[in-house]
């Protein structure tokens, strides 16, 4: 964070600076107050937040809904469908990952056939077969209900190695020829030396996957039973406005005595809390690690 | 690597150890369908007539497990006698084995709360509840759920297994168009003769009252899906206005529509609320614009979304007729005067409620459930306001027909491979049954007001339910005496004669004595027989399939516009027109004019 | 006795020449073998993802033939489908909406491209000028947040915070004297919301990567500026910048390839028939046609035009980078 050059320290520059705090902090406040809204609602009375009468402190403060979120299994049950689902599909990304940018990134002539299996993986960026065949595949593998269609089928994101690569080319070419100096093959090689040296890349890249992981939603709706859907399908089912005329009366009799924005407004926050909370922890790697690359061109 | 980093890595490769074990061992739900679907080894070819109950394989547990086990023993006894002395026996005779029936089902996310709590109450989930339960208990049926997905979703995921050829041996399709696909494919059983078998006389004397929604479910005058039906009457719009308010400006209430529109304006521009400020919209409204005004096009005659005959064998698509058109312009001068509330078309139904919370609106138009959903808030926050329920204002000031349309949930179909057809048909017996003539009929279908979704199949209900149920209720007013009503009436009463004073009020406003209600608005028009029914009940052919949906899109997209005034009547409608010829409307209305002539008689 | 040991000197020199070449032979094998054992664990490392994508990238891609029937359901997916080759796409363009559609798609998306590609420069630039470096990290971290949120929860809050009625901003808005404003409900304001909120969403990302780029500019350029006399602003614009033009072409090529993409997650969230005229996109609209409307086939071909239209865009983008900023992706 150099100081670039003598601070000449103008009256121009000071608005300036001045100027420039301001900008940024109501930048940031805008990222910041949507939570403040709806950690307001979910302290808030029912009927104050139905009225439009709560901006951004609670009205009528009550822990009801937080209560309430304690007793509802289906919540944690997804939840934790969600926690599992992140943690060992992370691991697999970054696994496959790590196995397949590795290869790729050798200087030409030491892989044969680099490029055609470049282009292998790179193809499938472009087209797809749709989501009928998908779903009589995996059908057909057992998969339907099972926590594995949640991360395997997408172990191996082509766009993120496609970074890794890069990553990986950062590393000078030396490291790997004098490590097979002494002997070590290609997997030790990435294992003991590209892998360390990549801290960052590969922090970023774990960052990445999980926040994919945590918000997926769609393949729950698709896959999974109410039993083992994860969190953002559940929290669909209950945030997706109703449509009420297409509701029997019954139906709408039923959905006007629950739908409860307080609740909601409590789902969401615990739902989102432990994604905000990784990232200040990864956060040291991750400014590293953000560089793509190319920083050196 | 860091101490801390390391520490990490362990407790992730550990959690994986765990998850790999527990994946192993529950991530995939037992699936017995393979089995079943090929028809296989379960049953045996033989039916035997043999006697409940079977022992059953449900044990509740919960809070009130005893209260579970002393009604179900109570309706299996009561049910059984039944059968027996109405000679009715055969038709829901058990199997000696157990028969195993893979089954799918929808479910109403909003009732998660229920659900979750009657997990808690009887240790009941939707796979396996008191539903399940008693077919074993009944039939020596097993039931299996392949999977259970949301409302919106459960069409999609059908069609899935339909293409991967991974069907359950009985389950429910909601669109008559995947009726009709099923059986062209020769996937689905032809019911026709398992009805008639095996129908209790109670579900016969429902089907009876139901000819149209049975009519959806034939193709080819084969009967292939069983139809779920629901009461004919949830699509009637009804006007709810604030009485205090038209206390307050001295307003009589409107039998012209021209009357109307003068409350209209009286309430956006006279301050009917007395506070000042001038705050109030004549009407609010949601995205479904033939829901939130539907009295006015009610009032018209214009039924926008439906097709109907207005001649013997001359159907009208409801979008293009005269009354929509004046509807229309109604709505656009009263938009744009101002007196609508301008962002209606992006209000959610939730958002509606609000501004009508905020005291902002004093009209309010819907179906007979309003009070429970869209003016209960207010009533929370200000007990005094009350509504009243009119009949829609027409043109003349003569109350007017209204369209009733035969409604259904869908319908139950059994796949072909699945060997004993009848079960489906048995099992519609029993459901019937714990509503109609079980004397826990509300602990079945209206515990916490909604068990009845745990049912593998929605109840069967009559075409005019919901006005039985007022009607019974009024006799038992009169009387103070609930003793005679059927489940559902016991239901109600109890909510009106309950702890929750908003349930109560709101119940009291749709089903409770006096005028006023939202049924005995029903009731008028039933007394004067001022009704008549759609009757085309056939499939889509390849042209409907082609763009009936996109005829009601572009009819949706343009009509909102010509609302809010984006583009004027004559301009817009004449775009409708242009576009409803263009995607083959009126060839449309052929195949159904020909459809009723061919399937409808004319005496 | 001369001409035996001619001969026995030729013969050995033959040996040793045939010594010699069997001598180079076996260098090849053991180079050759050597090169094997070297790359083979190369292979073996790529293997499972091999296998990965090809089970579940390329053998639904037997799907497209979908685009080419009148596909119902409930033939099954290799049942007797009727062929009718380019109807579902002639379908497609008979459609009232159609050309609409890929209009939205391509606004939103051209407008996202640009926007997220220099609101994040921007605001690194301004990042990098703050001074008091405690608050400059908190305010890099607060930025990020949006990120993390999916668009089922965003859409429930923005739903909440833009109601014309009871949201914050129109009461802001009122207060100050303006009409309510209906963001996602009048197709005056519908697109420019979904794009300012994607851009809200996202710009965090952009601006921590051009900031650690920034930093990594060599300072003595600066000052050797400073000295020959030049402002911040020339010194951005000459230094800085150039400085960030790696990143900032990468950035560009990956974007370009997603003109087609105009955040399905986003507005199927945020949608809904008052706005279809300037909010339909073209897979919001496949996702009606086909998972919720049933005709699978106009779906697909739908579908295979925008993998089409996508593949020239990625190739072309591609190939600029290579041409003229050297960039080989992989």
């Amino acid at each position: 964070m150099a100081k670039h050059g003598k601070i000449r320290e103008s009256r121009s520059r000071k608005i300036f600076l001045v100027c420039n705090t301001i900008i940024l902090t109501i930048l940031m406040l805008s990222c910041l107050l949507p939570f403040l809204y709806m950690v307001a609602v979910s302290f808030s009375n029912k009927t104050f937040v139905d009225s439009g009468q709560v901006s951004f402190l609670p009205k009528g403060f009550n822990l009801y809904a937080y209560q309430y979120l304690l007793r509802n299994l289906s919540f944690w049950r997804a939840f934790g469908v969600t926690v599992l689902v992140t943690v060992l599909g992370t691991l697999l990304n970054l696994t496959m990952m790590t196995l397949t940018a590795f290869p790729l990134s050798r200087p030409d002539g030491r892989l044969k056939g680099r490029t055609l299996y470049a282009w292998y993986f790179f193809c499938t960026m472009l087209v797809g077969g749709g989501m009928i065949p998908s779903y009589v595949l995996k059908t057909s593998l057992g998969l339907r209900n099972n926590l594995l269609v949640l991360f395997l089928p997408s172990a191996l994101p082509i766009f993120s190695t496609i970074l890794m690569i890069n990553f990986f080319r950062q590393v000078p070419i030396e490291m790997e020829e004098s490590a097979r100096m002494d002997g070590a093959g290609p997997l030790r090689t990435l294992i003991s030396i590209y892998i360390p040296l990549s801290k960052p890349s590969m922090a970023s890249m774990a960052l990445f996957s999980m926040v994919r992981h945590w918000n997926e939603w769609f393949t729950g709706m698709i896959y999974m039973s109410p039993k083992l859907q994860p969190l953002q399908t559940y929290l669909r089912t209950i945030i997706v406005q109703q449509d009420y005329s297409q509701l029997s009366a019954e139906e709408s009799i039923m959905l006007g005595s629950i739908s409860d924005a307080t609740l909601r407004a409590a789902q969401i926050i615990i739902a989102t809390l432990p994604i905000l909370c990784i990232y200040p922890f990864l956060q040291k790697y991750f400014v590293k690690g953000g560089t793509l690359g190319s920083v050196k061109g | 690597m860091t101490k801390r980093k390391q520490m990490r890595r362990l407790a992730w490769i550990m959690t994986a150890a765990l998850a790999a074990i527990s994946l192993a061992g529950c991530g995939k739900e037992e699936n017995p369908s393979q089995t079943s679907a090929a028809g296989g080894n379960n049953g045996g070819s033989s039916i035997s007539v043999s006697e409940a109950p079977y022992p059953a394989t449900f044990e509740p547990s919960g809070s009130k497990a005893d209260i579970y086990t002393a009604n179900m023993e109570t309706f299996q006894r009561e049910f059984i006698e039944y059968f027996k002395e109405s000679g009715q026996a055969d038709r829901v005779a058990g199997y000696d084995e157990p028969v195993s029936v893979t089954m799918v089902r929808p479910y109403s996310s909003g009732l998660q709360a229920i659900i979750d709590s009657l997990q808690s109450q009887y240790g009941e989930s939707y796979e396996e509840n008191r539903f399940t339960d008693i077919m074993k208990r009944l039939l020596n049926v097993d039931i299996y759920y392949n999977w259970v997905t949301g409302q919106s979703e459960y069409a999609q995921k059908l069609r899935f297994d339909m293409a991967a050829n991974e069907l359950p041996d009985i389950f429910f399709v909601t669109s008559q168009n995947d009726l009709a696909e099923l059986a062209e494919a020769d996937l689905i059983w032809d019911l026709d003769s398992m009805v008639e078998q095996y129908a209790s006389d109670d579900l016969k004397m429902i089907l009876d009252s139901q000819q149209y929604a049975v009519q959806k479910g034939m193709i080819d005058g084969r009967l292939y899906g069983l139809p779920s039906t629901m009461s004919a009457t949830d699509n009637v719009r009804y006007l709810y206005i604030r009485e205090d308010w038209m206390e307050n400006l001295g307003l009589e209430y409107p039998k012209t529509l021209d009357e109307l529109a003068e409350i209209i304006e009286a309430f956006a521009t006279r301050d009917p609320d007395g506070n000042g400020v001038d705050d109030t919209y004549g009407l609010s409204g949601l995205s479904d614009y033939t829901y939130c005004f539907g009295a006015i096009f009610q009032g018209f005659g214009s039924n926008p979304k439906q097709i109907y005959e207005v001649e013997k064998g001359q159907n009208v698509y409801g979008g293009t007729t005269e009354g929509t058109k004046k509807a229309l312009a109604y709505l656009a001068d009263l938009y744009q005067k101002g007196y609508i509330q301008a962002d209606f078309a992006t209000q959610s139904a939730a958002q509606e409620r609000e501004v009508i919370a905020q005291g902002k609106v004093g009209i309010v138009m819907g179906n007979h459930a309003i009070p429970t959903y869209m003016i209960n808030t207010l009533h929370e926050i200000d007990p005094s306001v009350s509504w009243r329920a009119i009949v829609a204002p027409t043109e003349t000031g003569e109350q007017n027909r209204i369209l009733l349309s035969s409604s259904i949930n869908g319908f139950i179909v059994v796949n072909k491979e699945f060997e004993h057809p009848e079960i489906a048909i048995k099992m519609a017996n029993i459901v019937v049954s714990a509503l109609y003539n079980s004397s826990v009929g509300d602990w079945w279908y209206y515990d916490q007001n909604a068990s009845y979704s745990l049912s593998p199949f929605n109840v069967f209900m009559p075409a005019f339910s919901n006005l039985d149920t007022y009607l019974e209720l009024q006799k038992a007013f009169e009387a103070d005496d609930p003793s005679a009503l059927s489940a559902k009436g016991q239901s109600y009463w109890k909510i009106m004669h309950g702890d929750n004073e908003t349930s109560k009020w709101a119940y009291n406003s749709m089903f409770g004595p006096g005028e006023g209600t939202s049924m005995s608005v029903l009731n008028t028009y039933y007394q004067a027989g001022d009704y008549y029914w759609v009757t085309f009940n056939g499939q889509y052919n390849d042209q409907m399939n082609a763009t009936y949906s996109s005829i009601g899109s572009a009819m949706n997209q343009i009509f909102i516009s010509i609302i809010t005034g984006q583009v004027d009547l004559e301009t817009g409608w004449s775009q409708w027109m242009d576009t409803f010829t263009k995607l083959k409307g009126y060839e449309i209305l052929d195949y159904v004019n020909q459809w009723c002539e061919e399937n409808n008689s004319y005496n | 006795m001369q001409a035996v040991l001619r001969v026995i000197g030729y013969r050995s020199m033959v040996c040793a020449v045939s010594d010699n070449e069997k001598g180079i032979d076996m260098n090849e094998k053991v180079k050759w073998f050597r090169k094997i054992k070297r790359e083979l664990p190369l292979h073996l490392m790529l293997l499972p993802g091999v296998i990965l994508i090809f089970i579940f990238h390329y053998i639904p891609l037997y799907g497209i033939v979908i685009a080419f029937q009148n596909f119902k359901p409930a033939k099954g997916l290799f049942g007797p489908q009727e062929w009718v080759g380019f109807d579902n796409f002639s379908y497609l363009f008979s459609l009232p909406n159609t050309w609409n559609v890929i209009k939205n798609t391509v606004t939103i998306a051209c407008w996202k491209i640009v926007l997220s590609l220099i609101v994040p420069i921007i605001v690194a630039l301004l990042l990098n000028e703050m001074t008091q470096l405690r608050y400059k990290k908190v305010i890099q971290t607060v930025i990020y947040f949006p990120h993390f949120i999916s668009w089922i929860i965003l859409s429930g809050i923005m739903f909440g915070i833009l109601s014309p009625t009871s949201g914050i901003i129109n009461q802001l808005l009122q207060k100050l004297g303006f009409h309510a404003i209906y963001f996602l409900g009048d197709n005056r304001y519908f697109q420019g919301t979904v794009i300012v909120s994607s851009i809200w969403k996202g710009f965090g990302y952009g601006t921590i990567v051009y900031l650690a780029s920034l930093m990594s500019i060599d300072p003595t350029l600066y000052d050797a500026a400073a000295i020959d006399g030049a402002g911040r602003l020339k010194q951005t614009w000459h230094i800085t910048l150039p400085g960030m033009r790696m990143i900032i072409v990468l950035m560009m090529v990956l974007k370009l390839g997603d003109v087609l993409d105009a955040g399905f997650g986003q507005i199927l969230n945020l949608y809904s028939p008052a706005v279809y005229e300037t909010g339909d996109i073209l897979d919001t609209m496949i996702y009606r046609i086909g998972l919720a409307g049933g005709k699978y086939g106009a779906a697909t071909a739908a579908g295979l035009l925008k993998a089409l239209v996508s593949s020239v865009l990625i190739s072309v983008s591609y190939w600029i980078a290579y041409k003229f900023f050297d960039y080989k992706l992989f």
